[in-house]
Formats: structure tokens, C-alpha cells, sequence
């Protein structure tokens, strides 16, 4: 099923209306012979964690691209996302793509992780930057 | 549920657990490059975060991500200094992606990301052993807008895309100058395959029914 997904830490009403957009413009430049058009791609708001500050949203994008990395296996199937054929919900299902938010491993992870994954990108850095200093002097 | 790990057990150390596992990789190769890739990833291979942050001098340096070493582009031998970076211009050497420390302070609770430093870490995830190349793309803004802007020499860009030929594309997008978000995009190989197109890699998937009686 190709779809898009915004995972959006700070979800609005209008989460994605414009990035859907963009990008099936993007999409549609780089293959003008395929005719995209939005429908083609439907776009799902999957109900990812969300923040309680202004400025989380940069590290929770970076883990969000880190769980779809190890999920890059799964079959996204139709029933995976818990649509039908016409993308609308199934009724056992509660959103589109809550099951994979909700249930997998993948994305299990909470607010508390942020203030870690700061600290370890920090240190990484800091090592780095150790390392140089040693190796110069 | 009672065999299933914490909650942060699986994103645990996910930094720097990536290229732990990127060590193990490195069975094929002989005993000395692997004394050789362990002593470059002994830093990557910390695991207590003690380390304070109040060595302000080390925001002098540069961390340069070298695109020449396949398996491991962030090492200890691609951190320049400024001087090592002025110096290798003037050689006429090519300087790679950099990113500067200043960006740094960018990580701590309360700033926010610039779009260096989601350059630095995509980058840095896409070294990552669970990363596969041929089954994922990954942009940040900064590239997404060249590649979705750029109007001058489009058509040579264009040769360099392939996000049809991906199950899955990842975009980090910046909406409005003050957001981050993911955009990811499935399957979209399958708009190809619909097309009748062949898939641009060399190894394409052949549609077949396997019929396997015993």
C-alpha cells in the first residue's frame, strides 16, 4: 500500500496538509509520467508520542526515523495499517497505523528517553571532539 | 507480556548501540583492521554518559562525517579542527559534511534542533547496521528542498533519485521554521511496479508462483 506517514510530536488539526502536498508535487516532478496525485498516496497521522514542550520535536523526529529504520522489514499491508482498500479505518482498528505506534517494540519508548538521547548525542560529540584534541596534541 | 522488555530497553544506548553492532560486522576482515576499527569505535563504545559538559574548549572543533570509509563514515580520524579544515582547503582537499560544535549547545533540554545538526544525525543513522540502502531513502529539509527547489540541472539530479525504487523514504521536515517532524513515505515502489516499470536496481524482484511439491 503506498501511503505517506507523518509522524508529527505536536499533531494539529492540520498536521500534514501541507507536507502531503509538497511532497506529491516533489513526487510528481521526479516521475511526471506516473500522474501522482494525492489520492494515490493517501497520508496518515499515525498517533505517535507527543510532546509537553516547544522543543522536543527535533530528537523525537530523530528516534520516530530510528524506529521506521528497524520496522523497515514489516510488510505495511492494508491490514497492517488497519485500513480497507479505500484507506478509510477497519472497525476493529482504532486509527491508522495505531497498532504499530501502540504495540511494537520498535516504538517503545517514552518521554523520559528524550533527556537520555540528548545526553548520549551530546557525549558522542564530546568524545569526538576528545579524540581530536588527543590525536593533534 | 511478561517476557516483553521495558519500555526503553529496545531504544536503549541507540546511539551508540548502532555501531557497537557495526564492530561485530567486522568478522571478515583481518585480526589487525579489527584491532585497527575497534580502536576507532572505543569511543563509540561508552556506555555510562558522565561525562559533564563543561569543557567549553572542545567547541572549537569540527566534526567533519567523511563520506569515504563505506562502513563507518564517523570516526576519530574525521574530527578536523578548524586550522585542519582552512589547511585542507588550501591543499585543495575536499572537506566534507560538517558539523560545527557550536551546534552543541543545541543539544540540551529546552534549544532546538538546527538543521545541521539533523544532517549530523541522519547522517549518522544511515550508519547504522539496521540501515539498508537499498530498501530505504533518507532527507532531511535541507535536501529536500534542494532536490524538490532546484530548477538548474534538475534533470542530472533527478538521475540521482530513486525513491520509487524504495519501500520506504524518510523525510525530516521543518514546518514554519519552528517544527520538526517525519514524513515517511511506503511502498512506493509498488507505483512502479503498477507503471510497469522496472526498478533501477540491479537486482529487480520477479513477480513468479513458485510451485514446490514434494
Amino acid at each position: 500500500m503506498p501511503c505517506m506517514l507523518v509522524l508529527d510530536s505536536l499533531r494539529t488539526f492540520s498536521s500534514g496538509k501541507l507536507e502531503h502536498d509538497r511532497i506529491v508535487a516533489w513526487l510528481h516532478r521526479l516521475e511526471p509520467t506516473f500522474d501522482i496525485t494525492p489520492a494515490m498516496i493517501p497520508m496518515f497521522l499515525p498517533p505517535v508520542l507527543q510532546q509537553i514542550d516547544s522543543n522536543s520535536c527535533g530528537p523525537l523526529s530523530i528516534l520516530n526515523a530510528y524506529c521506521m529504520i528497524r520496522l523497515h522489514k514489516q510488510a505495511f499491508t492494508y491490514e497492517y495499517a488497519g485500513v480497507n482498500l479505500e484507506g478509510e479505518c477497519l472497525e476493529r482498528c482504532g486509527e491508522p497505523f495505531e497498532d504499530m505506534v501502540n504495540t511494537s517494540l520498535e516504538f517503545a519508548y517514552s518521554l523520559h528517553d528524550v533527556d537520555r538521547i540528548l545526553g548520549e548525542m551530546r557525549c558522542i560529540i564530546h568524545e569526538l571532539s576528545t579524540k581530536q584534541r588527543q590525536a593533534q596534541s | 507480556m511478561r517476557n516483553q522488555p521495558p519500555s526503553y530497553c529496545n531504544i536503549d544506548k541507540f546511539v551508540t548501540r548502532i555501531h557497537k553492532e557495526s564492530v561485530k560486522q567486522t568478522r571478515h576482515v583481518d585480526i589487525e583492521a579489527r584491532a585497527e576499527a575497534r580502536e576507532r569505535l572505543v569511543i563509540l563504545d561508552i556506555s555510562g554518559f558522565t561525562v559533564t559538559d563543561a569543557d567549553a574548549g572542545s567547541k572549537d572543533f569540527i566534526v567533519g562525517v567523511s563520506w569515504r570509509f563505506p562502513g563507518l563514515r564517523l570516526d576519530a580520524d574525521s574530527v578536523r579542527s578548524p586550522i585542519c579544515q582552512r589547511r585542507a582547503a588550501a591543499d585543495g582537499s575536499k572537506v566534507q559534511q560538517t558539523l560545527h560544535l557550536m551546534d552543541y549547545e543545541r543539544l540540551h533540554k529546552g534549544e532546538w534542533f538546527n538543521d545541521r545538526l539533523i544532517h549530523f544525525w541522519r547522517v549518522w543513522l544511515q550508519h547504522g547496521p539496521t540501515y539498508d540502502r537499498k530498501e530505504i531513502d533518507f532527507y532531511d529539509s535541507l535536501l529536500f528542498q534542494k532536490y524538490s527547489l532546484e530548477t538548474i540541472g534538475f534533470d542530472s539530479m533527478r538521475t540521482n533519485l530513486n525513491p520509487f525504487d524504495k519501500k520506504m523514504v524518510l523525510i525530516i521536515m521543518n514546518t514554519g521554521g519552528a517544527h520538526w517532524n517525519l514524513v515517511v513515505l511506503l511502498n512506493l515502489d509498488v507505483l512502479r511496479m503498477k507503471r510497469g516499470g522496472v526498478p533501477r536496481t540491479s537486482h529487480p524482484r520477479c513477480p513468479a508462483c513458485l510451485s514446490l511439491t514434494v
